[in-house]
């Protein structure tokens, strides 16, 4: 009861010291990790010849917006935004659709065949892009889906259900036998526990999942290239390419792409990643 | 709940009482998923590899691959390959755990801090190829204002122009570019592992460091492990990045696979020596992948 | 989206006609009909023709894609059967995309516009396109010299839609605030290169260096067997490490180490230059036409001089017009290729996407393209000098001509280490690697 007061301050000091080594550690992190976007964002907003200079400047010396205004002003830039989002919103839906069945199967049932089926999946992973690519088109134009951007975004589905299965079974995995097992005894099936129990309980995997899906699908290129030609259906991916010319490579038109082209991207994390934090749904996961 | 469960899934009770209880229910439930890999992947591999057998004349057989295990470049490639993969592997998890481990931590302003870290993610390889190889300029680069502040260093450095420094580079650029996919897996696996099991360990008396090696390790090791192998094939089949950065160069210092089925194919305009390549590339990473679940099921026999 | 604004213009001519006849009508009404117009006339306007498609990467140049719309719209308006229209990509993936479609079971379009490689694939290994001898015989016009890559077997597959050329691109303010004149011997221009180098201010020749801008990189070199008059092979024999070849990559290394922005990329030498910090460059003419719209202010100040060196020989490149055989439309792609070959069609093109060395002898067939020649200030050392094709200088090579440059520009880099090999010493190893490929041809 009396207990000398001594160790707890010693014991608080020490915490303080760790949160702060911590914090230091959370801010040089950033820093590093930032440091090349911020690079890019400079490059973009000075006049050129400020970064082709040296020493270059680590802050701006002046501002020129030109790079924005020929980014803006010569390219549907708000159409390939748009587009991307469609498509990659398509790919969110499409891989939950595949790959909440499959990893449930993969981590709740026993059954022949699964760790067969598992291997398989990462199997499809090692596929080299470009020599995959031509039979793609060619399948993809015995279809009539060239110029489609529904069969791109199931293409792209295709591309991440595999490595979002294994992602969403780990979190299947970490769901309590007990709580199923009750569920089941319950009166509720097999089928059943799927969207009562598992569901609910595995949303940061599944927020996961659409993120990894989503943030897949708008970067990939290759693809999308050799599948999409009407320049109408343009993804964002495929207009900055468009930027890149014969004898002439835009730098700073490029590093402005990719910053107005990372914004949504992150909007669209920001937004969701609350989800993936414990806090929020502490309750739900711990059952 | 029940009642509940019948109305979403099914109409008649029986008939869809025996489909969900009985064997071939998993089946059905990967059918989807399996169908769209088998079309959309796996055909497309096996036409793909086929090429390899075709010299160019339409007579099939093993040609290609004689010709390329004959050629010292082809395993120059091969040696670049197993640097690039193995360190990016090695530090892209190292990077991502260690993240990981600080955004796993409740402390104000954490959302934000992890948005900013997930915006390499975001931005479309081209832009990021470009800024670094703007950084990484001999003449005009802010890593060589950067590495000037340091006492020892006197001179610009060609980094991109160096072997060395350039395999390095790009190292360096895979990793930052490719770190948060890898944390945030590793995040959700963090999630995952129990608080009570952490509290036991303090309870035993364990301190930080033990609560990692005890507690956190233990409880993500499948996750890392499938990312390792994830990390493996990924960085086989890295492309633009490296073709953007360095092309190949300097020499061919960082020629791997990817780039180097590239060039065959659409460069050079030899599919079926492409084709090749893609097949010995394809065997490795199955080769890495089967020993992954080896390692990995015997790990699970273990209590 | 360059193919709207072509059929939108199309379009808005019907429109206005069709407005003037409905004159009297209320102003809403004329509205009304003038928006609802142009879907209508776009339908029956694509109904009764046959579609053409164009495979290109031009429909992307900033500085050329105006020229080639407005020559489209010419065709379209010349002829009621067909409609041309274009279809490809930008040129970083254009020839990845071709090959792609080739691969996986034909090339979608009815005429193609290849870079040069392309080109000799598709004539010796795809085998895919139509000879264009009728359509020579038919406009009368003896192709350039450059041609003699596109024949095969005494048929010739392409006519060229751009022909590029090498000459020494000057910033004349530079060359006069340092009293110096562009060099007409090697010597000189090692030296006038060094005189014009304050680094990194002011570099005294761009000259791109590294391998990611590889295409470009060996797009230059390859001129560099011409100063002392030497070859990269003959036949199926590669003269890599010949003498004349070898000084001529010296030289390169002399310019290299004189004054070149090392290890810079293309897109920052690029805009050095247009910035005026550059005072030479080594390049084809659509280089200053790039330059200029980067930077329209230094336009006045950029000139060209023939190749410094003795024989003035540089190569030039052809990316020709070829008609697929796959075209279900064969006859409307010729068709189009012809039309596209007039004289005054041409002169037109040429004139608008400042092209300078045309497909055939253009100035004896077109007042308005001599006028044009004549006009220009910064032409006459593309037309000094000599033109050369690849073929030339490439023997058998020429048709691995991305490969042979890879090898080169490897073998180059491992002299320009610190304390690396002599460029001697680099080309012996870049000639082992070169008969090896000669196997393999």
């Amino acid at each position: 009861m009396s207990q000398p007061a001594a160790p707890r301050r010693r014991r608080s000091t020490a915490l303080k010291l760790a949160t702060l080594l911590r914090a230091a550690a959370i801010l040089v992190v950033c820093v590093v990790v930032f440091f090349p976007v911020y690079w890019m964002l400079l490059s973009s907003i000075q006049p050129s010849s400020y970064s082709l200079s040296f020493p270059p400047p680590l802050l701006p010396k002046g501002f020129n917006w030109e790079a924005y205004g020929q980014l803006f002003g010569d390219k549907p830039i708000a159409q390939w935004l748009v587009t991307s989002t469609i498509v990659a919103t398509l790919t969110v839906i499409g891989t939950l659709v595949f790959v909440i069945p499959a990893a449930y199967a993969l981590s709740a049932l026993r059954w022949t065949g699964r760790s067969a089926f598992g291997l398989l999946l990462l199997f499809t992973q090692i596929m080299p892009a470009a020599i995959v690519v031509a039979p793609v088109l060619s399948l993809y134009r015995s279809f009539g889906w060239t110029n489609n951007l529904a069969a791109l975004a199931l293409l792209h589905t295709a591309f991440v259900v595999p490595l979002c299965a294994w992602v969403l079974k780990s979190a299947f995995d970490a769901v309590p036998k007990e709580v199923v097992e009750a569920a089941l005894i319950d009166g509720c099936n097999r089928l059943g526990v799927l969207p009562y129990i598992y569901l609910p309980l595995v949303r940061p995997g599944l927020v996961a999942v659409s993120v990894i899906a989503f943030f897949a699908s708008w970067g990939e290129f290759l693809f999308a290239s050799t599948l999409i030609i009407d320049n109408g259906l343009y993804t964002a991916s495929l207009g900055i390419a468009t930027l890149m010319t014969q004898l002439d490579t835009p730098l700073f038109e490029l590093m402005a792409a990719g910053v107005v082209f990372s914004v949504l991207p992150v909007v669209f994390y920001m937004v969701i990643q609350r989800h993936v934090l414990r806090g929020l749904t502490a309750g739900s996961v711990k059952g | 709940m029940q009642q509940a469960a019948i109305m979403v899934a099914g109409v008649r009770r029986p008939a869809r009482r025996s489909l969900v209880d009985g064997k071939a229910f998993p089946y059905l439930l990967i059918l989807p998923a399996l169908a769209l890999e088998a079309l959309l992947i796996l055909y497309p591999i096996v036409r793909g590899s086929l090429v390899s057998l075709d010299p160019g004349d339409g007579t099939y057989g093993f040609d290609n691959y004689s010709l390329m295990f004959a050629d010292p470049d082809f395993w120059r490639m091969l040696m670049h390959t197993l640097t690039y993969t193995v360190s990016v592997d090695v530090i892209i998890l190292i990077v991502a755990l260690a993240v990981a481990l600080l955004m796993n931590w409740d402390f104000p302003g954490r959302g934000a801090v992890r948005s900013i870290l997930t915006v390499p993610w975001a931005i479309p390889d081209v832009p990021v190829a470009i800024t670094f190889v703007m950084m990484f300029d001999p003449t005009f680069g802010v890593f060589n204002r950067l590495a000037r502040m340091l006492p020892w260093i006197d001179h610009n450095q060609s980094w991109l122009l160096d072997p060395n420094l350039a395999m390095a580079a790009v190292i360096l650029v895979t990793v930052w570019k490719g770190f948060p996919f890898y944390s945030l897996v590793l995040l959700a696996a963090l999630q995952n592992v129990p608080d009570e099991l952490y509290d036991a360990a303090r309870v035993d008396g364990a301190g930080v460091f033990g609560q990692f090696l005890h507690v956190t390790l233990p409880g993500i090791r499948d996750t890392i492990a499938l990312l390792a192998v994830l990390a493996f094939i990924f960085s086989t089949q890295q492309f633009t990045l490296i073709w953007l950065i360095t092309g190949g160069g300097p020499v061919d210092a960082t020629t791997t696979l990817a780039p180097a089925i590239y060039m065959q194919a659409f460069r050079f305009f030899n599919f079926g020596y492409a084709g090749a390549f893609a097949v010995i590339g394809f065997l490795i990473s199955a080769v890495a992948t089967l020993a992954f679940v080896v390692v990995q099921q015997r790990l699970a026999r273990e209590p | 989206m360059p193919k709207q604004p072509r059929i939108d213009r199309v379009n808005s001519a019907s429109t206005s006609a069709g407005l003037s006849r409905r004159g009297f009508m209320a102003a809403t009404a004329a509205l009304a009909a003038g928006a609802a117009l142009p879907i209508a006339s776009r339908r029956s306007f694509a109904a009764d023709r046959i579609k053409l498609k164009v495979m290109s990467w031009e429909q992307f140049q900033p500085g050329e894609k105006d020229g080639w719309n407005a020559l489209f719209d010419k065709f379209n308006q010349s002829q009621s059967k067909y409609q041309v229209e274009w279809t490809g990509w930008p040129v970083a993936q254009y020839e990845a995309n071709v090959v792609i479609q080739a691969q996986a079971g034909g090339i979608d379009a009815d005429v193609l516009m290849a870079l040069p490689d392309l080109a000799a694939q598709m004539i010796r290994k795809y085998k895919n396109v139509e000879p264009l001898d009728s359509l020579v015989s038919e406009l009368g016009i003896t192709p350039s010299g450059g041609h003699a890559y596109l024949r095969q077997d005494g048929k010739l597959y392409g006519l060229s839609a751009i022909d590029v050329n090498f000459a020494l691109v000057y910033n004349k303010k530079l060359f006069a605030d340092a009293g110096l004149k562009p060099a007409t011997t090697a010597d000189e221009w090692v030296d006038t290169t060094a005189k014009l180098t304050k680094r990194p201010d002011q570099f005294g020749i761009a000259l791109i260096n590294t391998i990611a801008d590889g295409g470009e990189w060996w797009f230059q070199l390859q001129n560099f067997c011409l100063p002392y008059d030497g070859m990269w092979a003959q036949g199926k024999t590669p003269l890599a490490n010949s003498p004349e070849t070898v000084k001529g990559l010296e030289l390169w290394k002399k310019l290299y180490d004189a004054g070149a922005p090392q290890g810079t990329a293309e897109g920052g030498v690029m805009k050095l230059t247009a910035d005026g910090r550059v005072a030479q460059a080594f390049g084809v003419n659509p280089t200053i036409v790039v330059l200029k719209a980067t930077n329209p202010a230094i336009y006045p100040n950029l000139l060209s001089a023939a190749p410094p060196w003795e024989s003035k020989r540089s190569l030039d490149r052809i990316h020709p017009l070829m008609a697929l055989k796959t075209s279900k439309n064969v006859d409307g792609a010729m068709e189009f290729i012809k039309f596209a070959m007039q004289p005054d069609v041409m002169a037109d093109l040429m004139e608008a996407n400042s092209y300078v060395i045309p497909p055939y002898d253009l100035a004896s067939k077109s007042e308005k393209f001599k006028a044009y020649l004549a006009d220009k200030p910064w032409i006459s050392g593309y037309n000094e000098a000599k033109q050369v094709s690849p073929i030339d200088v490439m023997g058998d090579f020429a048709f691995v001509d991305d490969q042979f440059g890879r090898i080169i520009m490897q073998n180059l880099q491992s002299a320009l280490q610190p304390g690396g090999k002599s460029v001697k010493e680099a080309m012996d190893g870049a000639q082992r690697q070169l008969e090896a490929l000669a196997k393999r041809l």
